[in-house]
């Protein structure tokens, strides 16, 4: 086979084994040979006319299948995926290896995309751009390679050099191509598929930072942590309460092991219900306000209005203009119901959180609802296992603030905060508890846990917390990265209170140099398309429209004079460039006449090409006046 | 032009793709299987496009083809307006009887391009059509352009080596001498350049030196030879062999040869039919059976081309 054609199959397979590396389910003891005989395979193919040869691959082959159809039959339809890859792996391997200059290596091409396919569904890392960058121009040029070939070996018709240059850059406009297309094609993104509920086809999922009215621990590849302002807020009068940078969303508070979800209405402890003042207006009572602020929720997609617990009083703005249906919930949270697209604006008045429960109720706390005590029945033994260690920190007869407090701290000690998809992240609350790191969400389980199991009542809360304030301290903003959960427990003395077991987070060190920075731009880059959602779309064709309309309001405020003139110099040099009208005369004649000049033919060479072609007297007498014409005024004499 | 057609590849191509969409659709939305769906999407659209202008400018085209001995190939010119520079072209020629032949052209942008047929069998190959093809740049579509061909390709016989033939006929003798066939106007002494096979054995010996025979191109003075194609399949082609390359010499001599034969006597060469009329006989004769008519008579010196040898 030709060297070149064989070696740019070998590149794909080499590349197909990279797609198997990255994934993380090949083993290295199977996957280093097959490196190896992909290598090899120049010098492995010689043999590939001997039947015995390509009989010991196609054996292989079907014996790896009959392994792995056992494996996939005794351990369930889990991994069909990962096996499958592994024989793809083996496949193409052998086809590199056994086939001879006679067959065709259509299968090869198809495997090998099938190989991205599958790999692109176990692995969603910045590592599957690096090595998709490499397989996009290889297989285009393997392609290209394939139909230039000549048959029977020899020699190639253009050469080689020419053939990979014009499949590099063939393939980069494809990849631009594929990008753009990516961006504004309309899809939907929330598509299930028919056979999901059937198949473990769905990756790990991949998650935006942002608010969440329910908790799932599952194991994520990854979280965007967005920079995107959802709310702002501004101190109109008073001061900063404790407190206020905790924006509650929902409450949650049945827990399965594994999810987190809002108990029905009426068993959730209320303190100071919402009470309707007006329109769009609701109090409570409480202490005097001890701050009021302006806020504008930005996030159109938000169920919720934020508000921090020692929220009094809530006004609607928003009267003009979209606005949302606001309904106040029983834990003091505030629902909104049907929100339409835009802002949605409201004043709030803050008293002190330890003010949403008078003295004078003091003993109606008795009863707590079950719900904020109930732990689910199968709760894992190790929980109580922790529960038991860190109960033991509780000083002797201490009240219910201390003992919080000591169980807080010995949650917040005890594990170290990982980000979903980093290194050492917990995919399950029993990972967690095992030892492994998590984000808030698992703080805030793990502590509610253990506060049940001691007996104090509690919850978890979804919502903000933000300490974004400006210069001047009065104005507050909360980004989609500032998402949080902690937990609220009941103090029969003060009411709810806020407490937050989340340890700071380890906050890696912004990167040093330019290949780490460039190496962050390409992560964030790649978190970008595969998080892209409609939400991503509609940015980036709000920004094409307002790059477009930005183009042309310049040009109409007078960026039109240097377009103009860039125009002008352009019509100048093509007249100066221009053929001289007697070049141009003949070249109309000559395509008239049915030819085309080759480069660098002067008019009696193509005039002869031309009574070899062209059949046609009259079109031959034609070009030959034309011809005769062309030569009497380029360079008839002076005189 | 023909617009394109899928090639094997291309239909496999699109069988994959429809796989492939349907595993879209039946999964869960992700964002990097839509994104690697597009990108073949990109690709085929990409490929297609190319595929569509590959051939542009390329025509009219025209091929020529001579005839040719068996198994011996032969070339086949080629003419193009816009040149034969294009990655992946082949002439494909479709035979009204047998397999399509398919013949990669590698061309420059020169306008005429020259290429090696693969040997064939002895016969007379009529051409259905002939067209210039390319499946660049993915071999996933093609695109033809048609040339205009001649009608027939033919394969006359590799002619034999007719020295050892007249070796063996006559011990020395000519059997064009005196017999008919070429008579010798003159001797005269060799000279450098000269072909082997016009040395006169006998003169030279009488002069011990070398003397060839110089022949004048005169059709009454042609070649005359009798062939009975009554004969046995192998001596048939070697008496078809023998024929081709005593056409090809008195063609080359440009002489004449008269040809007696079921089929007739006919004269080619100077004055008779021209000898490609005979080499495209020779390569479309079939053998008759023994008990066919005999060929026409002739005198006895006529080199007789029948039964197991030529005598």
């Amino acid at each position: 086979m030709n060297g070149a054609l064989h070696g740019s199959r070998m590149l794909l397979v080499l590349i197909n084994l990279a797609f198997v590396g990255i994934t993380g389910v090949a083993n290295p003891v199977w996957l280093a040979p097959l490196f190896a005989l992909a290598v090899a395979s120049p010098l492995l193919l010689r043999f590939a006319e001997f039947r015995s040869y390509q009989f010991a691959w196609n054996a292989a082959v079907m014996a790896v299948f009959c392994v792995l159809l056992r494996h996939t039959i005794l351990a369930g339809p889990r991994h069909v995926l990962q096996d499958g890859l592994a024989l793809a792996a083996l496949c193409q391997v052998s086809l590199l290896n056994s086939m001879s200059a006679r067959q065709k290596p259509d299968l090869l091409f198809f495997n090998s995309f099938l190989i991205a396919v599958v790999t692109s569904i176990l692995c969603v890392e910045i590592k599957y751009l690096a090595v998709f960058l490499l397989y996009a121009p290889a297989l285009v040029v393997a392609l290209q390679l394939h139909a230039a070939a000549p048959a029977g070996g020899g020699p190639w018709p253009v050469p080689v050099s020419r053939i990979v240059g014009s499949g590099l850059g063939r393939s980069l406009a494809i990849v631009a191509a594929t990008m753009g297309v990516f961006a504004v094609a309309p899809r939907d993104f929330q598509r299930r598929g028919f056979l999901a509920e059937k198949m473990a086809l769905r990756s790990k999922e991949q998650s935006r930072a942002g608010f969440d009215e329910r908790i799932a621990l599952t194991p994520r590849a990854g979280v965007l942590l967005g920079d995107e302002v959802v709310l702002a807020a501004e101190l109109t009068g008073g001061r900063r309460v404790p407190g206020i940078e905790y924006w509650r969303g929902a409450t949650l508070d049945r827990f399965d092991g594994r999810r987190w979800w809002p108990a029905a209405a009426r068993s959730v402890r209320a303190d100071r219900e919402w009470r309707a003042a007006g329109r769009g207006r609701w109090r409570r009572e409480g202490p005097a306000e001890a701050a009021r602020m302006r806020v504008r929720l930005l996030d159109r997609r938000a169920g919720r209005l934020f508000a921090p617990l020692g929220a009094v009083e809530i006004e609607i703005e928003s009267r003009d203009g979209p606005a949302a249906i606001v309904v106040p919930q029983r834990d003091l949270t505030v629902k909104r119901v049907r929100p339409r697209e835009g802002e949605a604006a409201y004043a709030l008045a803050l008293g002190s959180p330890d003010g949403a429960f008078a003295p004078e109720h003091a003993g109606q706390a008795g009863e707590v609802p079950s719900v904020h005590l109930a732990l689910p029945p199968a709760l894992p033994a190790a929980a109580r296992a922790v529960h038991g260690r860190l109960a033991q920190r509780i000083p002797s007869g201490a009240a219910m603030p201390e003992a919080v407090e000591s169980l807080r701290r010995g949650v917040a000690a005890g594990w170290s905060y990982v980000l979903p998809g980093e290194e050492g992240a917990a995919g399950s609350f029993e990972e967690f508890l095992g030892g492994a790191g998590g984000h808030c969400e698992y703080f805030a389980t793990l502590l509610a846990v253990v506060l049940r199991l001691e007996g104090i009542p509690c919850r978890v809360v979804t919502g903000y917390r933000s300490a974004e304030w400006d210069e001047e301290g009065r104005r507050l903003t909360v980004r989609a990265r500032d998402a949080h959960a902690w937990v609220e427990v009941f103090d029969s003395g003060r009411g709810w209170q806020t407490v937050d077991a989340t340890p700071p987070a380890r906050g890696s060190p912004p990167p040093a140099g330019l290949l780490a920075r460039a190496g962050r731009f390409f992560e964030d880059l790649w978190r970008d398309v595969t998080l892209f959602d409609e939400l991503s779309r509609s940015r980036v064709l709000a920004g094409a429209v307002a790059a477009v309309e930005g183009a042309g309001a310049r040009l109409a405020a007078g960026g039109w004079v240097p377009v103009a003139g860039l125009l002008a110099v352009f019509v100048l040099r093509r007249l100066r460039n221009r053929a001289p009208a007697p070049v141009r005369a003949y070249l109309r004649a000559v395509r008239r006449a049915g030819m085309e000049p080759l480069q660098g033919e002067t008019p009696r060479e193509l005039l002869a090409r031309a009574g070899d072609l062209l059949r046609d007297p009259g079109r031959l007498a034609f070009l030959e006046a034309a011809t005769a014409e062309h030569e009497r005024r380029r360079y008839r004499s002076s005189r | 032009m023909s617009p394109p057609r899928p090639t094997a590849l291309g239909v496999k191509g699109m069988a994959f793709y429809g796989m492939l969409l349907c595993a879209y659709f039946a999964a869960p939305y992700a964002n990097l299987l839509f994104l690697l769906l597009v990108f073949l999407s990109v690709a085929g659209l990409a490929g297609l496009g190319r595929a569509v202008r590959g051939l542009r400018g390329f025509g009219p085209s025209e091929v020529a083809a001579e005839s040719m001995p068996a198994e011996g190939g032969g070339a086949i010119l080629c003419r193009s307006k816009g040149g034969f520079a294009i990655p992946g072209l082949v002439l494909e020629l479709r035979f009204e009887r047998g397999a399509p032949m398919r013949i990669p052209c590698a061309g420059t942008g020169a306008s005429i391009l020259s290429l090696r047929l693969p040997p064939l069998p002895r016969g007379v190959y009529a051409l259905e059509m002939a067209f210039f093809a390319t499946a660049w740049p993915f071999g996933l579509f093609e695109m033809r352009s048609p040339a205009k061909a001649p009608p027939r390709i033919v394969v006359y016989p590799a002619p034999a080596d007719l020295a050892a033939w007249r070796e063996a006929a006559g011990g020395g003798s000519d059997p064009r001498d005196g017999g008919g066939g070429l008579e010798p106007a003159g001797l005269r002494d060799y000279r450098e350049g000269d072909e082997p096979r016009r040395i006169h054995w006998r003169a030279s010996a009488r002069r011990s030196a070398p003397v060839v025979k110089e022949c004048e191109p005169d059709g009454a003075s042609g070649r005359e030879a009798v062939l009975d194609l009554r004969q046995e399949p192998e001596a048939f082609e070697r008496s078809l062999s023998l024929l081709a390359a005593l056409a090809l010499e008195a063609r080359e001599a440009k002489s004449s040869l008269l040809l007696h034969s079921q089929s007739g006597s006919v004269q080619y060469g100077a004055g008779g039919a021209p000898f490609d009329d005979l080499l495209e006989f020779l390569a479309a004769a079939a053998p008759l059976p023994a008990g066919g008519p005999p060929p026409p008579s002739a005198s006895p010196a006529v080199p007789r081309f029948a039964g197991g040898a030529a005598r």
